[in-house]
């Protein structure tokens, strides 16, 4: 089995990219698939990436956002003995369809958690690029918080990049503030800036996309985390054993894709009937009960 | 004959730092070499791509061509890029032809802002260019998030341009008309260069500002005038990578084209003609970087390191310091 | 507003410090004749050898000596090219930050495992940081006032700006003098890389400079080439970067992608109005 993936940045920037890198690593180990990855900038890198794919005669090519649609539906066109999938994303063909995570249902419970502990009755956001995706988890951190005390206020502030750390930690200082006493964050490789400022002036802030607990111990309180890598390999056995439809893949907690992680230090901080709350709204979610709202995308 | 020598010698021994750069990091040169050669020309899917590149490569070389010629610092390809596509989209539903008009103008324009305060505030255009790339891209940015963004408002891209506005695509291929354009401009640039007394007081203004201006150049005119087309063809350059390759504008859209296109420029010796066989060989190597990626997991950032060793390497082979911006032999 | 501004002034003052260093080592470098546009690339070469020299000793003072060495040897590049070649001054430094975003991002990917890149960084407190801003905002301009318009050397240093010929003519070697502005660059942009990736940030990123190289390039004309010039220059960048982000964070419905393009804007102006016709070192950028 041969698979391949196409990502949008570099696949060391501890956030998005890197989850996707580490899915492809996964495949390799429990399926013993051929790897291959590529980290392409332009359409024209897109295309030419897939169609390498195709023309290798790969059974499975990931494009990891939604800006890989178009040509994952062009590639799809011509090598149909390949599946394509973009991660996020609304295009469907025989052999192409994307896998859309829902992240928002694990930042919505964030949202809770900051409106009910919060002391000052407000929380930041750092983003770094406005993407749709992180856009929309924003969202639903917003809902989250709002179904608990609508009048909390969640403050909002991108950097335009996902480099510079500098720029998020300064970033995040102006939402210290300006008040904010929990801050969440979606940039990759720049959410260590977010960090070091929450660190240095001991504000509670909580990790995206992986499991970020460890990164700063003492002020994260909690993760929203994406299981891409179980993720890829699910598709990958779909792939394998033929089971694959074309269909958007939604993939929430019910599948075990996204969840939240508490800091075993910091849980004890938490009150019990917040914690008890986030349990509940969590199996809510998981039956099928909440529906949490995200962005159109 | 010397200066293809020199530009020849430059690129191969460029590759042959490359692969020893490799080669540090634990990877076979030959396998790196052999994996790059093959990735860019060795089949024709590997060729399309190579020429696919080349094409806004060509232009934004051309463009620094035109602005080092005479004299003047025009690192602003990309943000000249930008704007050139951001027109170009724009106007697309009048067409190709509008669209590829537009783009020219509104990249000419830009890149006047650097030469209007050049002349006006003796600001220096090296700088003034670099800071116009900057709110260019956070301007595109502005555009695909707000008032260009696709209709659903889904994703930061704006909607593809009208099907009749898109380049054709050449019999088959993934090539499309843009390479013929891009050809064309670049034999008007030779012209216009060599063979036209405004190329004439251009190369002069160059070679030697003070004794253009005693032989009757403007030369702050000139200056103006060779800014403006340099960042017309840039403009170009984001139109037909528009209306060619992409289809929709978003953020990333210029993907660092114009400042590679300086990279060209040089190794094409500042030489219209020469331009078309240096945008081949980085587009070569952009296309050969990604294909290392793909099967040995080079990281792809060997080509932008490729492009600073080719204008190392030339400096060092001593054609750079004859042959500073503008200096004719 | 007002109490905005102020809420923003610390930060800005902390934040502002690589680009401060850079603006410093740049003003030197041009008062000797030298556009070194390179310095991107100088400053993203130090980042990395400072996180480098600290992870493999765990101490920040070797970290800051590491990003120098790092500064230094892309300085010995531009030098040798510039100054020993006579090559174009803007073409070398075109190469140079070329050559450092491609060499930095190539080693950061193929070292991605590699316990340096992994591991946090050695922690600089608040106290340190406050310690340094100090240092660069106040006791470094004053020493390099001191320098450039009191010794003769500065003398020297500066004529190689204006009149390299008469320098040469009358003694001095202009090659020497600009190799020791060269020297300075180095040393002060090497503490901008390493302040940049181990107190200002927690580790290195890919081209996390960010551009902060370009800026301080604009800075120093807007300075005007003087101390207070260049001061003043980087508080207001400074200020306009910190302030952005509070007004987002204040106004949601603000476009920030047009925030984002208010520090380039602002300077943008400041270059070409309100600082009045700009005189340059009459020979920067030329060879002697």
């Amino acid at each position: 089995m041969k698979v391949g993936l196409l990502t949008p940045g570099s696949v060391n920037d501890n956030g998005w990219n890197a989850i996707a890198y580490e899915g492809l690593q996964q495949i390799h180990r429990q399926l013993g698939a051929q790897i291959s990855y590529q980290e392409t900038k332009t359409p024209a890198e897109f295309e030419e990436g897939f169609q390498s794919y195709g023309a290798k005669g790969f059974d499975l090519a990931f494009g990891h956002g939604f800006e890989f649609q178009d040509a994952a539906l062009k590639a799809g066109a011509q090598y149909p003995k390949t599946v394509f999938i973009t991660t996020s994303g609304k295009s469907v063909a025989p052999n192409v369809s994307p896998m859309v995570f829902e992240l928002e249902q694990a930042t919505y419970l964030l949202g809770i958690i900051a409106a009910r502990e919060s002391k000052s009755g407000k929380a930041g956001l750092v983003g770094g690029i406005k993407l749709p995706s992180i856009d929309s988890t924003f969202l639903a951190f917003k809902a989250g918080a709002h179904s608990v005390n609508p009048r909390f206020e969640v403050k909002e502030v991108y950097t335009g990049n996902f480099d510079d750390l500098g720029a998020a930690r300064l970033a995040t200082l102006s939402l210290i503030n300006a008040g904010c006493d929990f801050i969440f964050h979606q940039a990759n490789e720049a959410g260590r800036g977010v960090f070091q400022a929450c660190t240095e002036r001991k504000v509670r802030c909580f990790g995206s996309n992986k499991n970020q607990n460890d990164l700063a111990p003492d002020v994260i309180v909690a993760s929203a985390v994406l299981d891409v890598p179980k993720a890829f390999v699910y598709m990958a056995k779909l792939v394998r054993d033929k089971q694959f439809r074309p269909q958007v893949y939604w993939l929430g907690m019910k599948e075990g894709i996204v969840s939240l992680a508490w800091n075993d230090r910091l849980e004890p901080t938490i009150s019990p009937a917040t914690v008890e709350e986030v349990a509940d709204v969590e199996k809510q979610i998981r039956d099928g009960k909440l529906e949490v709202p995200r962005g159109k995308f | 004959m010397r200066r293809l020598a020199v530009g020849i010698g430059a690129a191969a021994l460029s590759l042959l730092l490359l692969a020893l750069a490799g080669a540090a990091f634990g990877h076979s040169p030959r396998v790196l070499l052999e994996i790059l050669v093959s990735g860019s020309i060795g089949s024709r899917f590997a060729l399309e791509g190579t020429l696919l590149k080349s094409v806004p490569l060509l232009l934004t070389g051309l463009a620094v061509v035109i602005a080092f010629r005479a004299g003047v610092w025009n690192i602003g390809g990309e943000g000249q890029f930008i704007v050139g596509a951001l027109a170009a989209y724009l106007t697309s539903r009048f067409g190709t032809t509008a669209a590829l008009l537009a783009a020219a103008v509104a990249g000419a324009l830009w890149a006047s802002i650097a030469s209007l305060l050049r002349v006006w505030r003796n600001a220096p255009e090296v700088l003034t260019t670099i800071l116009l790339n900057f709110i260019a891209i956070h301007l595109l940015g502005y555009c695909v998030n707000g008032p260009l963004q696709e209709a659903s408002g889904q994703y930061p891209q704006s909607d593809p341009v009208p099907q009749a506005a898109a380049l054709p695509l050449l019999g088959g291929s993934s090539l499309h008309a843009g390479i013929v354009v891009a050809l064309l401009v670049t034999l008007a640039s030779w012209w216009l260069l060599y063979r036209t007394r405004e190329g004439l007081r251009l190369r002069a203004t160059g070679f030697n500002p003070s004794a253009a201006q005693y032989a009757g150049v403007d030369v702050n005119a000139q200056i103006a005038r060779a800014m403006a087309l340099s960042g017309a063809v840039a403009g170009l350059a984001g139109a037909i990578e528009l209306l060619g390759v992409t289809h929709r504008l978003f953020e990333r859209v210029a993907a660092g084209y114009g400042y590679a296109g300086i990279a060209v420029a040089l190794l094409a010796q500042l030489h219209p003609i020469a331009t078309i066989a240096a945008a081949a060989f980085f587009g070569a190597l952009a296309t050969g970087a990604g294909e290392l990626q793909r099967s040995a997991s080079i990281s792809s950032s060997v080509a932008t390191f490729g492009q600073a060793v080719v204008i190392l390497v030339l400096i060092l082979f001593g054609s750079m310091r004859a042959f500073a911006p503008g200096r004719d032999e | 507003m007002i109490e905005m501004i102020i809420q923003s002034l610390p930060l800005a003052i902390f934040a502002s410090v690589p680009l401060l260093l850079a603006v410093e080592g740049e003003l030197v470098a041009e008062r000797a004749g030298m556009i070194n546009l390179g310095i991107e690339g100088m400053m993203l070469t130090a980042a990395m050898t400072a996180v480098f020299a600290a992870q493999i000793s765990g101490s920040i003072i070797a970290g800051l000596f590491g990003g120098i060495a790092g500064a230094l040897a892309v300085a010995a590049i531009f030098g040798f090219f510039s100054i020993r070649l006579k090559a174009d001054q803007i073409v070398t430094g075109t190469a140079i930050n070329l050559l450092a975003l491609g060499l930095t991002g190539f080693v950061y990917r193929e070292m991605q495992q590699s316990a340096i890149f992994v591991r946090s960084v050695p922690h600089v407190g608040a106290a340190a940081e406050n310690a340094i801003a100090i240092v660069s905002w106040i006791v470094i301009p004053i020493l390099l006032s001191l320098m450039l318009w009191m010794t003769a050397f500065g003398l020297r240093l500066r004529a190689c700006g204006e009149y390299p010929r008469a320098v040469a003519a009358s003694g001095p070697s202009v090659a020497m003098h600009r190799w020791a502005a060269l020297v300075i660059e180095a040393v002060l942009v090497g503490a901008a890389g390493a302040d940049l990736s181990l107190a200002l940030s927690s580790g290195f990123a890919e081209n996390m400079t960010s551009g902060r190289g370009f800026i301080a390039l604009s800075i120093v004309i807007f300075g005007r080439w003087k101390t207070r010039g260049i001061l003043l220059g980087t508080a207001v960048f400074g200020i306009a970067a910190a302030l952005q982000y509070a007004l987002q964070a204040m106004n949601q419905s603000l476009q920030f992608h047009l925030l984002l393009a208010i520090p380039y804007v602002v300077t943008l102006l400041i270059l070409c109005g309100i600082a009045g016709k700009v005189r340059a070192p009459e020979s920067l950028g030329r060879d002697a």
